[in-house]
């Protein structure tokens, strides 16, 4: 069996939950995304905070960008990004606010493939969690520039972004 | 593991509880001297406000933000949320969109039952790095003896030995590394433990399989669609596109896989396991009263008499009786805040019916960081539901318990088997154990129900019947000015309800009551202990820095605090990583 199902495929996997304001900024991104022209083999998947769950659909995938809010105590609306080492370097300690989420996943990947995919976590410091479903001012003036990192991302893997 | 932190008093604190979605945490007030917990308070440190969000929205547009509540409990407020609006305007479903609820309902439970048994709750009773001195040829005869399950060769215990080997010798147990490895209260032998995370994998592997059932049904494999009215979507029997024959027969595939799990290895499992840990059966009790709303409809959900699994109550774990329960009488589900961060508008101290809820942020703790709450008054983000002005345990083992005490389906001779089989008398499954046990049991029932909704189902189309949706009140002008509604659903992790009031086509009130905040509930204005903090009197515990004891009770309650409350993450560590300008 080939390692990865999906080889030459890459996805996004849109991580937040929508009704916590920052929290809920991968999803916002995702309706951003489903908006744009995106290359042929690139998939973006709105997983909610359902990662845990969603992790047998995403693992054959040879890469993978996850979009969260990240808290790490950086001004608000800051860009993090971090590859699945740094993601499965957290002990007692979790770098989305997903618990059984991220870390978990990643794990169980590098526990059951032999080589793992190519992981990209771009994040955004998030300004405001309580209820609500609108994104801060920071955490929305930073979607472009997450959107330009995905693609920067995409493009080091080698697909054509469609203009 | 677990944050933990000993302060300078008696007390052990575990914040968070891992391996739970969400943020929990438990202080345990400990005799050193007996080596157990006097008292435990349980606090939900993150807020709740759902409501705030859905006043002034459209109620047919309830399901889809409350179903965000939680990625674990992805489905279950989808249907409580569709059933309290249709409760409220009075509208019946179509006898397919019921049937359609009722397997997706099957589907999770077996979906997610052995998903927490064997990734979250069986790391507290399988040590693993103890499975690394397995002999192969012995586990295979461990796992024949247990189950006629097709993969137990030495030579795939052998390969699965050789892969966990391999990931601890990278120098990190990764999805491992959180458990207590090595406490002298992990008691199966090294050929077990490598049973048990042989099937550990074997249950991710087929995890991507049953997920398929909600694709079908529900076009997403998580967070599927709901229609208030019925079901979404339309039944095309011979045709290519809609719910057709073709689909459903694979539905009927995926279901005897996931059965063929559930019966060879996770009911197995349960049982070889819990007979190492036959002790627990006498731990964990609580507070043995127990609720549960009901589930899976003949055909209306308010024909309360259908349901599969019945409605009632059970007071001071008297089998003999289970009591009525209505949800919309004021004087029976209440919940307090005397405890809890928030204040009411009449007082902290009277209790309120969920349609009269109020959602009033009062936060009195301390500031963080801090190393402990001030449990003499108010210290959980979680609010304290009554019912009848009692503590009431929901979930698998209050379901397990009224379905036994009412005689329903094959639950009594299951769980007669297990209790045989385990050598306990009934009044053990009051326990951490029982909890567990129950969870396995329930699972294995359901599962083959839901062969017979998928049967019906199938049938019902045959017979020329293809209608989904009831469309009659869809148009707001057919709506009273004012209408509320309660809707419930049996959730896996314990009886869950919404009430909506709505007023001139828009939500003017919207409360859930969950499963978590009945269980982890923090005291009452009688100074009644919740489940969890019930649960944990009297637990032994051997080592208070590394409380195992504390994380098998609460874990056998599976709790799920996302939908209790909400997130927010104060954790900071250092960590490398790139700053984007």
């Amino acid at each position: 069996m080939m390692e990865f199902q999906n080889a030459g495929k890459a996805i996004i996997v849109c991580i937040g939950n929508f009704l916590h304001r920052d929290e809920g900024f991968g999803i916002h991104l995702f309706n951003y995304l489903s908006g744009q022209k995106l290359p042929d083999n690139v998939e973006i998947i709105d997983a909610g905070t359902s990662i845990m769950y969603l992790r047998p659909l995403f693992e054959d995938s040879e890469r993978i960008i996850f979009v969260d809010a990240v808290v790490m105590g950086r001004e608000p609306g800051t860009i993090l990004q971090m590859d699945a080492e740094h993601i499965i370097s957290f002990r007692s300690f979790r770098p989305t606010v997903h618990e059984i989420g991220l870390r978990d996943a990643v794990n169980i990947i590098k526990l059951r493939k032999k080589k793992l995919p190519e992981i990209v976590l771009v994040g955004v410091e998030p300004e405001n969690l309580d209820e609500g479903v609108e994104l801060s001012e920071s955490v929305k003036n930073a979607v472009p520039r997450v959107v330009e990192q995905i693609y920067g991302q995409l493009k080091e893997w080698g697909f054509e972004i469609p203009t | 593991m677990s944050i933990k932190e000993i302060s300078m008093s008696e007390k052990i604190v575990v914040d968070p509880v891992t391996r739970i979605e969400g943020h929990l945490r438990i202080e345990a007030v400990y005799d050193e001297s007996a080596k157990k917990i006097k008292e435990a308070f349980s606090s939900g440190t993150m807020v709740r406000g759902l409501e705030v969000i859905l006043k002034g929205r459209d109620p047919r547009d309830a399901w889809a933000f409350t179903q965000r509540i939680c990625g674990v409990c992805t489905t279950v407020h989808a249907i409580a949320s569709v059933r309290a609006v249709e409760d409220a305007l009075s509208i019946t479903i179509p006898k397919n969109a019921n049937l359609i609820r009722n397997l997706m309902f099957a589907a999770l439970y077996i979906q997610d039952h052995p998903l927490h048994f064997y990734h979250l709750h069986a790391l507290d009773w399988v040590d693993i790095v103890s499975a690394l001195n397995a002999d192969p040829e012995k586990t295979s005869e461990l796992a024949r003896s247990v189950s006629d399950w097709h993969k137990s060769s030495p030579a795939y215990f052998r390969d699965v030995k050789q892969k966990l080997k391999d990931f601890a010798e990278s120098g990190q147990l990764g999805i491992f590394d959180n458990g207590y490895w090595g406490h002298k209260l992990y008691k199966l032998p090294p050929e077990a433990n490598l049973m048990a995370v042989a099937h550990y994998l074997e249950v991710l592997d087929w995890h991507k399989d049953i997920l398929q059932i909600f694709t079908i049904l529900g076009g997403r494999p998580t967070h599927p669609n709901y229609l208030v009215g019925g079901w979404p979507g339309y039944i095309n029997p011979d045709g290519e596109g809609g719910l057709n024959i073709e689909r459903l027969l694979s539905i009927q595939t995926i279901l005897e896989r996931g059965i063929e799990i559930i019966d060879r290895l996770y009911v197995p499992d349960l049982l070889a396991i819990a007979s190492f840990y036959k002790d627990w059966a006498s731990y964990g009790c609580g507070i043995k009263n127990f609720l549960c709303f009901g589930d899976l409809p003949a055909n209306d959900i308010r024909d309360f008499k259908t349901l599969r699994i019945p409605r009632g109550a059970i007071l001071n774990g008297d089998l003999k009786k289970v009591l009525d329960v209505d949800l919309k009488d004021p004087k029976q589900v209440q919940e307090f805040v005397s405890r809890s961060w928030y204040s009411y508008s009449e007082g902290d101290e009277k209790g309120k019916h969920p349609l009269d809820g109020e959602t009033q942020f009062k936060y009195t703790g301390p500031k963080p960081p801090f190393s402990e709450l001030d449990t003499g008054g108010k210290y959980s983000w979680l609010k304290s539901p009554r019912w009848k002005g009692n503590a009431m345990e929901v979930g698998p083992l209050a379901r397990v318990l009224i379905c036994y005490a009412k005689g329903t389906g094959e639950f009594r001779e299951l769980v007669d088997m297990a209790l045989k089989k385990l050598d306990i008398p009934v009044n053990a499954l009051f326990s951490t154990l029982g909890r567990t046990a129950a969870r396995g049991i329930e699972t294995k029932v359901i599962a083959s129900w839901a062969r017979d909704y998928l049967n019906s189902l199938i049938a019902n189309i045959k017979s020329g019947d293809t209608k989904l949706h009831n469309m009659e009140k869809w148009d707001q002008k057919t709506w009273p000015a004012q209408a509320k509604g309660a809707g419930f659903m049996e959730a896996p992790r314990g009886a869950l309800s919404h009430f909506v009031k709505i007023a001139d086509g828009k939500i003017e009130n919207y409360q859930c009551v969950v499963p978590t905040t009945w269980n982890g509930s923090p005291r009452d204005s009688k100074n009644q202990p919740g489940p969890y903090e019930a649960a944990l009197k009297d637990t032994p515990v051997e080592d208070r820095n590394k409380p195992l004891e504390i994380l098998r009770t609460i874990h056998s309650f599976d709790p799920c605090i996302a939908c209790a409350v909400h997130v927010l993450s104060k954790d900071r560590e250092k960590m490398l990583e790139l700053i984007v300008e």
